[in-house]
């Protein structure tokens, strides 16, 4: 595991990928900063949180080449071959996305020291966002590696991570959508059901979709309050898409054999 | 060969099924087991780490909560849909505030949110008879057919009165989120037993809205008294409020008044210098007689600078008599543009008077000279009381009357400006709970927020600049010429 992570690592580097999610990174992150300084108050959790909004575009490009390389080169013939055991590659390559995003973080960890000497707050609030936004990041490197063993297209798995992550970050939007859409309908001539009942039946099913979503569950963090849960929510996905990366790749073996 | 073939391919078709079913089962363990850990352990793992406790109820919510009945159900309202990003908005301390009160609440709390524009059949639900005007972005704490109505913007925060003042625009400072809906929830669950009455009509230069909630928090009732020609105050008053005044009573306030007095009243008294600097409490002084009470007609003005707060002497510290010293923790309290509180000179030999609240023995006089426009000092230093208690002993129900010369005790300026956990506010309190017997739940403190600002002395256009070249410009330039030369190097191995 620990070779495929430092060749993985070091590849990133070895081509403009590596360099280019960090020059986008860094310049994104130093433009918030630099807007709230200049302001003369510097909130770190808000700017954490607004990076959380670009795993949209940075986690499909560092995701997208683990495995659809290997695929399109030929070279995924030695996860079967080589002694390394193929859930140790699947590991090996989310440990090496999920590095990169702490050599990405460092820059935000500057910005922090810089705030603090700037005689600025650091709270529980920004402590719990950069934990949060950790934990997302696994779980958003996973759905990308997943993406990317599915097709030997990095384009292909690019999008797909794409649009995963997009359709994860609009979950709050569709719900309340959803919820409104059957509200309507419980309410309209047909169902004719009293506001207050369909509006219990709506809040819940909002609630039931809601609870799917990983921002709206991590949300409290920023706040302070640390928990748990939310934390084993992302992690639990995390491990379920790394698990479906491994059955991907390893169907490959008996559908050969 | 064929045997071998078919057998491969049942092979094949097994090892399809038991990968389906893998991840079937491995995902339906994965949101079984999350739901599961969110509903056993999910509020127990739950912790504030904020240093003022922002998002989680205090003991003194949770001791309300649970002298509740087990079967009571009280919801909360919030009469628009749950928001989504909170952060930076007057929801942000409200929101998770309200999920721990649910949490805590053994399911005697709901927390709801419901649009209006979605679900209009919800405000005449809450508020059938309309006379809360309810409407959307409010929240609605309901019991049974008691409402109250809070305001996430006046009733949960208190604000820079300096930065309104000047600038026109709040800064919140503390948040009092938790003692709006705790006073909320005392109020429709409670039995409101008692009565305060505010004398109000007379040119009152303050309101007394955050002194009603600490009331309601107290299991009391608060209702204006307007002075008419007809003013008495009513047999259902337990405590009377000329708070804020600055005109002198009139004759007719001021013989029901003497009478309320006379009759065992119980009644507090807070007016100070600078809302009214040419006003004589003439009729004011003579009820308070039967006290052996005075209001005087001049400023205190602080010359010891241990007990100065402003420059001028007009804002100082005051420190609590021996005789009330237990009635609060922290003997020193703030005040401004005081005047003293005297004795009268009632010869009755059955009135008592002590004092509540000293200056330093260093105090001197001031008044307005209003023909010249300033302020004049006069006379020698000496101590003041700043307020002062009268009763009148051997009767079957003594009044107790108390007057503060400082408006400092009771105003909504001092309140929002300072909070309500200030000592001064916890004098009045235990005040209220000595005059009118009621026992009154601890008050919820104001939680201060973290304020974001960082030292004014680095930011300048030079700084500014700077981190903008290092942080935008060099430091994203050089990774990507990094890239361009690695990918130069690199593209044709």
């Amino acid at each position: 595991m620990i070779a495929v992570f430092k060749r993985e690592l070091i590849s990133y580097f070895k081509s403009p990928v590596g360099y280019v999610v960090l020059a986008f990174f860094f310049f994104i992150s130093g433009f918030m900063f630099v807007n709230q300084f200049s302001s003369g108050s510097i909130n770190m959790a808000s700017e954490i949180i607004n990076l959380r909004s670009f795993f949209v575009i940075i986690v499909p490009v560092m995701t997208m080449g683990l495995f659809a390389d290997d695929r399109k080169r030929g070279t995924d013939v030695l996860y079967y071959t080589s002694p390394v055991g193929l859930l140790n590659v699947v590991l090996g390559k989310f440990l090496a996305a999920f590095f990169l995003q702490f050599i990405l973080f460092i820059n935000v960890f500057v910005h922090m020291i810089l705030t603090a000497a700037c005689k600025g707050v650091i709270d529980s609030g920004t402590w719990g966002t950069v934990i949060v936004y950790f934990f997302l990041a696994a779980l958003f490197i996973s759905i990308g590696i997943f993406a990317s063993s599915i097709t030997d297209s990095q384009i292909v798995a690019a999008i797909v991570t794409f649009v995963g992550i997009l359709l994860i970050q609009l979950i709050s939007v569709f719900s309340t959508m959803v919820s409104k859409l059957f509200a309507a309908i419980l309410m309209s001539s047909l169902f004719r059901m009293e506001s207050e009942k369909a509006g219990v039946i709506c809040s819940r099913i909002e609630s039931a979709i809601r609870w799917f979503d990983p921002f709206s569950k991590t949300n409290d963090f920023s706040y302070g309050i640390f928990k748990v849960s939310s934390l084993l929510y992302c992690l639990s996905f995390a491990a379920f898409f790394i698990f479906l990366t491994y059955r991907k790749l390893e169907k490959k073996r008996w559908a050969k054999g | 060969m064929k045997n071998n073939i078919v057998k491969e391919e049942k092979r094949i078709v097994s090892m399809r099924l038991f990968s389906l079913a893998s991840i079937i089962i491995a995902l339906i363990i994965i949101i079984a087991g999350n739901i599961l850990f969110d509903g056993i352990l999910g509020d127990k793992l739950s912790f504030d780490l904020t240093s003022t406790n922002q998002n989680s109820i205090t003991q003194a919510s949770v001791d309300m909560i649970d002298s509740l009945p087990q079967d009571i159900s009280i919801r909360i309202v919030g009469l628009f849909a749950r928001p989504e990003t909170i952060k930076g908005t007057y929801y942000e301390y409200i929101v998770p505030l309200l999920d721990d009160y649910q949490a805590r609440s053994g399911g005697r709390i709901r927390v709801e949110y419901i649009d209006p524009t979605t679900y209009p059949s919800i405000i005449s639900e809450l508020d059938p008879s309309g006379d809360n005007g309810l409407s959307e972005y409010l929240y609605v704490v309901k019991c049974g057919d008691k409402i109250r109505v809070i305001d996430p913007v006046d009733d949960c925060y208190t604000y820079d009165q300096d930065m309104y003042n000047y600038y026109g625009y709040n800064v919140a400072t503390s948040n009092i989120a938790e003692s709006a809906f705790s006073s909320a929830i005392l109020e429709v669950t409670g039995d409101i037993s008692k009565k305060a009455y505010f004398m109000s009509g007379l040119a009152n230069s303050d309101s007394h809205e955050q002194l009603s909630l600490i009331l309601e928090a107290m299991g009391i009732a608060s209702e204006d008294l307007f002075v008419s020609d007809e003013i008495s105050v009513p047999d259902d008053c337990d405590i009377l409020f000329i708070v804020g005044i600055n005109s002198d009573l009139t004759e007719r306030a001021q013989l029901a008044l003497t009478e309320y007095i006379q009759n065992g009243g119980k009644v507090i008294v807070a007016v100070n210098y600078a809302d009214n600097p040419g006003v004589s409490f003439d009729n004011l002084n003579l009820a308070l007689y039967n006290v052996d009470l005075k209001i005087e007609d001049f400023m205190i003005m602080e010359n010891d600078p241990n007990y100065s707060v402003s420059s001028s002497g007009f804002q100082s510290y005051v420190v609590l008599s021996s005789e009330f010293s237990s009635l609060v923790n922290n003997n020193t309290m703030i005040s401004s543009y005081m005047r003293p509180v005297t004795e009268a000179g009632n010869p009755m030999a059955n009135i008592l008077t002590s004092d509540i609240l000293l200056t330093s023995s260093m105090a001197g006089r001031s008044y307005y000279d209003s023909e010249n426009d300033m302020i004049m000092t006069q006379g020698e230093y000496m101590q003041f009381a700043v307020a002062r208690y009268g009763t009148i002993q051997g009767v079957s129900n003594p009044p107790e009357v108390y007057v503060f010369g400082s408006t400092d005790f009771t105003s909504d300026n001092f309140i929002l400006r300072y909070g309500n956990d200030i000592s001064n506010i916890s004098l009045i309190r235990s005040i209220i709970r000595q005059a009118t017997g009621v026992s009154g739940n601890e008050v919820v403190a104001s939680k201060p927020i973290s304020d974001y600002s960082i030292d004014y002395t680095k930011i300048s256009s030079t700084s500014v600049n700077i981190l903008t070249i290092c942080l935008m410009v060099v430091i994203p330039l050089t990774l990507v010429v990094l890239g361009v030369v690695i990918y130069n190097k690199r593209k044709n191995l």
